[in-house]
């Protein structure tokens, strides 16, 4: 049973489960109660998990695809101030790092934010998004380096010019 | 090329994703992870306890069959057939099966020849009935001789014509068990280890 169990060593999977999670409705507690919602129906149905089909990290991924989808939450609107409770110096700069990062993603659309979120998220690669998205490997790889495109056109626009929440589109897939 | 340039335009971008992933907090991670191996360990424990049970249930019903009672349960199922067929249908009078070989044996009967050799002792012939006087004056048994095996070798070897159950009376002795061959000491042994798997389980499922 051990062998087949996809919860062996269950931390690395809830962290990469997590940062998918965070990159498509957002960090904070929503993303905890998403990605505990994600292993409470692992635990349900690990005994359904077949290690011949795929990775622990690929399966789970696809349990949080659905509870993403049932959250149903678009990523957070983009704030002009850090929270409140960001810490000082570097920290304060990184949390400012993360947020310019989510309201880039946020720019662009559910497709692009999917494959961005498997892939710098969850960290699987093309093969593995292409199972998840029914896409070809190559496919997948060429819709990725686009909408890493897109997102560097939008870090590279300079700060003072905040994307307008209109043109943003629907996070669902 | 061209890819390669546009490869290295997203690179810091793909550095910007992976080096500020959203990283959740420790204690949700510990509080989760706890979680899930708690779940798992008790898992594994049920998982013992079915087997520990599935095995043991087996070990009772090995040792049922070796001891013949699964014979014993058989006949006591066919004697309260029988019983009951006589309630239920006292007057029914049952017509004795005759098979063509017992047509063409009519007269004949099936003896255990002693025979006096070492290497074969009995021998199971049919003689007509009106030599079966002399052959049981020379020692000889109705019937078929028993089956060679544990018993029949070891009367052999003796050169005994004794029944069966003295050959069963010297064999189950008090240090092993009838038919089996088991010492008792080792079915006590196996007893303990039983019971100590058990309360070792119970425990840890409690735990």
């Amino acid at each position: 049973m051990r062998a087949r169990d996809p919860l062996r060593d269950p931390a690395p999977l809830v962290r990469r489960v997590y940062a998918y999670v965070a990159y498509r409705i957002g960090d904070g507690p929503d993303a905890e109660d998403v990605t505990s919602d994600v292993f409470e129906r692992a635990l349900r149905y690990r005994d359904s998990y077949d290690p011949h089909k795929s990775e622990p990290i690929a399966w789970l991924i696809g349990i949080a695809r659905r509870c993403v989808a049932d959250a149903a939450k678009p990523l957070p609107e983009p704030m002009a101030e850090p929270p409140a409770g960001a810490a000082p110096g570097d920290l304060e700069e990184d949390a400012l790092r993360r947020l310019t990062i989510t309201e880039a993603l946020a720019t662009l659309d559910g497709r692009d934010q999917e494959l961005v979120a498997l892939r710098y998220g969850a960290d699987l690669t093309a093969r593995q998004i292409g199972e998840q998205m029914d896409l070809r490997t190559n496919a997948v790889e060429v819709a990725l380096h686009r909408a890493l495109e897109r997102l560097r056109e939008t870090l590279e626009q300079p700060p003072s010019k905040p994307v307008p929440v209109t043109l943003r589109r629907s996070v669902r897939v | 090329m061209r890819r390669r340039f546009k490869r290295d335009t997203t690179a810091w971008v793909e550095h910007e994703l992976r080096h500020h992933r959203p990283e959740p907090a420790d204690d949700f991670v510990r509080e989760l992870t706890g979680r899930i191996s708690a779940d798992t360990s008790r898992r594994t424990t049920r998982g013992l306890r079915i087997a520990f049970a599935g095995a043991l249930t087996s070990l009772l019903v090995a040792a049922f069959a070796a001891f013949g009672g699964i014979g014993y349960a058989a006949s006591a199922a066919r004697g309260v057939a029988q019983t009951a067929q006589k309630v239920v249908a006292p007057d029914a009078k049952t017509r004795p099966v005759q098979s063509a070989a017992a047509d063409q044996y009519v007269g004949k009967v099936t003896i255990c020849h002693h025979t006096g050799s070492k290497k074969h002792p009995f021998v199971t012939i049919t003689i007509s009935r009106n030599a079966l006087d002399a052959h049981l004056a020379h020692g000889d048994t109705i019937g078929p001789c028993p089956t060679s095996g544990v018993l029949g070798s070891q009367a052999s070897r003796r050169g005994d014509s004794a029944q069966r159950g003295d050959v069963l009376g010297e064999t189950a002795t008090s240090s092993s068990l009838p038919f089996t061959g088991l010492g008792l000491l080792g079915v006590v042994l196996l007893a303990a280890i039983a019971l100590g798997t058990g309360v070792a389980l119970r425990r840890s499922s409690r735990a």
